[in-house]
C-alpha cells in the first residue's frame, strides 16, 4: 500500500521523471507527469499513448523515465495496459514471476482518453484490469499544432475552431465530461477523481488511492497548455488554480455515487477572471462569456459546489 | 550520409538560416524567411522558404530554425532538406549565441545578424571561434516592433496576421544593410510594418571581422541523426538525468535564489515541470544543465526569494 503523502515538505525526493525531456517550457502535463511518476514510486509501468507526453518526452530515441515506459497507440492505450496487467498475472499465477506486481499506469492525453482512445479505455474498466487510466487534459490535440479536441472548451479558439465573422465564439461545442462517461456505465471501476498541478498534494495522493484501489481507476488531470491556451510559461500554475476557482474545473473524488469535493471554496471566482489570461479566449464578447458562466454554474452545482460566482473587488 | 558541401556549390546560390524561440518567435522567424524570399522573387530570383521539421512541433523556448534559398539559377539543390551550409545567419533572440550551435556550417563571408541592445564584442564573447564568420551584424529589434506571437499558419494553419508585422521586418532590413540581398524597395512592398523595416536599416550596426579562415563543422544532417536513432526496440532508462535531451540551452532567463528571503518552504521544488530543482538545507538548487527558464519558481515563490536574470549576464 502506497501511504498518503501529508504536505509538500514530506513529499518524496526520489524523481521517476527526470530533467531532459523536449516539453515546453512551463508545461503542465510535464509537471502531472513529475508528480504522478513520484507518487507511484520504482515499481512502476507507464504506457504513453501518442500525444504531447510521448513526442516531447521520447525525442529522439531516448526518454526521462527511471522506471519502464512502453509506447500505445493514440486509440489503445487501454488495451496496451490490460496485456500487460493479464500477463504479469498470469505469470505470478504460474510462479514465473515472484516480485510484487507493479503498478500499471497509462498517461494519456485528452485525445488519447476521452476521443480517440475512449473504446479502449472503457474496455479496460469494462474488464477489470487493475490498471490506473490518467488523462492529462490540456484541452486540445496540442502535439500536433492546436487543433480542438472534444474537451477543448466552449468559446476557446484552436487552428480548427477559429473565431471570425460566421462564428465569432471560435468553439461552438460544450466539452465532454469524461469522468461522467467514465462513472456511470463501468461496474467494475474502484475509484474516480479528479485532479490539478494546482494541488500537487492531492493530486500525488488520488494517484496512490488509484494504485492502492484493486481493480481499475481513472484520474482525470487538468494541466494547462501555456503554447495551445496562449499564456505565458510562467503562469501554468496560476492557469491551475483559476480554473479550480471559476469552476472551470471541479476537484473531487467521485465515490457510491458521490461527489466527494476535494477543495474548500468560500467563494467562486467569476470565469471572465480566467479567460482574460488566456489568448484562446480573447475573442469572446460579453454573451459568449454569460453563456459559458451559465454552463459552468450547472455543472458546478452538479457536482455540489453551492457558491456563488463573486467578481473580486477591485 | 553527409551531404557535405558539394550539393550547395551553386555560384548564383544564397543560404538563410534564422535561429528563434519556439511558440513565441516561431511566427517571426517564418516571416525573415518568407519575406526575404518573397522580395528576391520580386527580382526574378529563384526562392525557397520553409521551417525545419526537425524542430516541429515547437515547444515554447526550443530552438528552432527556419530556412530560405535565394538564387539567380534554377535551385538543383532544392530537396535537400536542411541548410548545412549558410551564408546568413540571423538570431531572432540574443541568447541564441549561448550554448546552441549557430554558426555551424556557415560559408567563407559568412554573415551573422543578431537581435540585440548589447555591444558586437559582448556577443562575440559568446561565440568563441567565429571561423569564417566575416561580418557580425547588431540591431535592437525588439525596440522596434513587437514580436508576433500566434498560431496563426503554424504547422500548415491559414496565416491570417500577414508577414512582417512584428520583429521580423526590423531584422529583415539589417540583412538588407549588411548583404544587399534584396532591395529594399522590394521588401518593403512585402512585409506589413515597412517602417519598422527601414529603421532597422538604419539602425544596423555592421560590423567586419577578420575571418579566421577555418571552415566550420558541417551541421549533422537529418539523415545523419535518423541513422543515429534505434529503430524501434528498447532504450535504456535514465539514471538521474536524460542525457539526450539536454534542454539549458532553451533558457533566456536564470532563476537566482537570494537566500535571505527563502524560507526553504519547498513550493518551487514541487512545481518544477523539468524536475530541475533540488532542495537542500540551504535552500532549493538550480539544475541549469537543463533548466528551460520557465520562471514558475519565480512566480509560485511566496516569499519573493528567487528572480530571473538574463542568461547573457552570466559567462558561464
Amino acid at each position: 500500500m502506497l501511504e498518503r503523502i501529508p504536505s509538500i515538505r514530506k513529499a518524496p525526493d526520489e524523481e521517476y521523471y527526470v530533467p531532459g525531456h523536449r516539453t515546453c517550457a512551463g508545461c503542465g502535463p510535464a509537471l502531472a507527469y513529475r508528480l504522478t511518476a513520484k507518487a507511484a514510486g520504482p515499481n512502476t509501468i507507464f504506457i504513453g499513448p501518442t500525444g504531447c507526453m510521448y513526442v516531447a518526452n521520447t525525442s529522439y530515441g531516448c526518454g526521462p523515465w527511471r522506471v519502464p515506459w512502453i509506447h500505445a497507440q493514440i486509440t489503445n492505450g487501454g488495451a496496451v495496459a490490460s496485456g500487460i496487467e493479464a500477463a504479469f498475472k498470469v505469470l505470478a499465477r504460474k510462479k514465473k514471476y515472484q516480485g510484487e506486481i507493479p503498478h500499471v499506469i497509462v498517461f494519456a492525453g485528452d485525445g488519447g482518453a476521452v476521443d480517440i482512445g475512449l473504446q479502449a479505455l472503457s474496455g479496460m474498466l469494462y474488464r477489470g484490469h487493475d490498471v490506473l487510466f490518467i488523462c492529462y487534459d490540456n484541452e486540445s490535440y496540442a502535439n500536433t499544432g492546436i487543433q480542438t479536441s472534444p474537451t477543448t472548451p466552449y468559446g476557446a479558439w484552436t487552428t480548427f475552431t477559429p473565431a471570425g465573422p460566421a462564428v465569432p465564439e471560435g468553439k461552438k461545442l460544450f466539452p465532454k465530461d469524461n469522468p461522467k462517461v467514465v462513472a456511470h456505465g463501468h461496474p467494475e471501476l474502484k475509484y474516480l477523481a479528479t485532479a490539478s498541478i494546482g494541488w500537487p498534494v492531492d493530486l500525488m495522493n488520488k494517484v496512490r488511492k488509484g494504485l492502492n484501489a484493486e481493480g481499475p481507476a481513472y484520474l482525470h488531470i487538468q494541466a494547462p497548455c501555456p503554447k495551445g491556451w496562449q499564456f505565458p510559461p510562467n503562469k501554468t500554475i496560476e492557469m491551475a488554480k483559476l480554473a479550480v476557482q471559476t469552476g472551470m474545473f471541479q476537484l473531487y473524488e467521485y465515490e457510491n455515487g458521490e461527489y466527494k469535493l476535494s477543495v474548500k471554496m468560500e467563494e467562486r471566482k467569476p470565469v471572465a477572471e480566467y479567460l482574460k489570461l488566456q489568448k484562446r479566449f480573447a475573442h469572446l464578447q460579453p454573451e459568449h462569456i454569460e453563456k459559458l458562466q451559465a454552463f459552468v454554474d450547472a455543472r458546478c452545482a452538479e457536482v455540489g459546489i453551492t457558491v456563488p460566482a463573486v467578481a473580486s473587488a477591485r | 550520409m553527409s551531404t557535405g558541401s558539394n550539393l550547395f556549390a551553386e555560384p548564383g546560390l544564397q543560404q538563410i538560416t534564422v535561429w528563434a524561440r519556439g511558440v513565441v518567435m516561431n511566427k517571426d522567424a517564418r516571416d525573415i524567411v518568407v519575406a526575404l524570399a518573397e522580395a528576391a522573387a520580386r527580382e526574378g530570383k529563384y526562392v525557397q522558404a520553409w521551417e525545419n521539421y526537425v524542430d516541429l512541433p515547437d515547444r515554447v523556448y526550443v530552438p528552432v530554425r527556419a530556412y530560405a534559398r535565394i538564387s539567380t539559377d534554377p535551385i538543383e539543390s532544392k530537396y535537400i532538406y536542411e541548410n548545412e551550409t549558410p551564408d546568413i545567419i540571423i538570431l531572432v533572440e540574443e541568447t541564441l549565441v549561448k550554448g546552441v550551435p549557430v554558426l555551424r556550417g556557415l560559408r567563407k563571408g559568412g554573415v551573422l545578424v543578431v537581435n540585440t541592445r548589447r555591444s558586437p564584442e559582448e556577443i562575440l564573447s559568446f561565440l568563441g571561434d567565429t571561423g569564417n564568420l566575416e561580418t557580425l551584424v547588431t540591431v535592437d529589434a525588439s525596440s522596434l516592433s513587437t514580436a508576433v506571437t500566434t498560431l496563426s499558419g503554424a504547422e500548415g494553419a491559414t496565416d491570417a496576421t500577414g508577414i512582417g508585422a512584428g520583429i521580423a521586418a526590423p531584422l529583415a532590413g539589417a540583412v538588407v544593410k549588411a548583404t544587399g540581398i534584396v532591395s529594399l524597395e522590394n521588401l518593403a512592398a512585402v512585409v506589413k510594418n515597412p517602417e519598422a523595416m527601414r529603421r532597422g536599416y538604419e539602425l544596423a550596426r555592421v560590423t567586419r571581422l577578420e575571418t579566421k579562415g577555418a571552415a566550420q563543422e558541417v551541421a549533422v544532417s537529418a539523415g545523419e541523426l535518423l541513422k543515429q536513432l534505434p529503430f524501434a526496440g528498447t532504450v535504456p532508462s535514465p539514471v538521474s538525468e536524460n542525457e539526450g535531451m539536454v534542454t539549458g540551452n532553451w533558457r533566456m532567463q536564470r532563476p537566482v535564489l537570494d537566500q535571505e528571503a527563502c524560507t526553504s518552504c519547498d513550493t518551487c521544488w514541487i512545481y518544477c515541470p523539468d524536475s530541475c530543482i533540488t532542495r537542500t538545507d540551504e535552500g532549493p538548487t538550480f539544475n541549469l544543465k537543463y533548466c528551460k527558464g520557465c520562471g514558475i519558481c519565480e512566480e509560485v515563490c511566496p516569499s519573493g526569494a528567487i528572480s530571473l536574470v538574463p542568461e547573457l549576464n552570466f559567462k558561464d
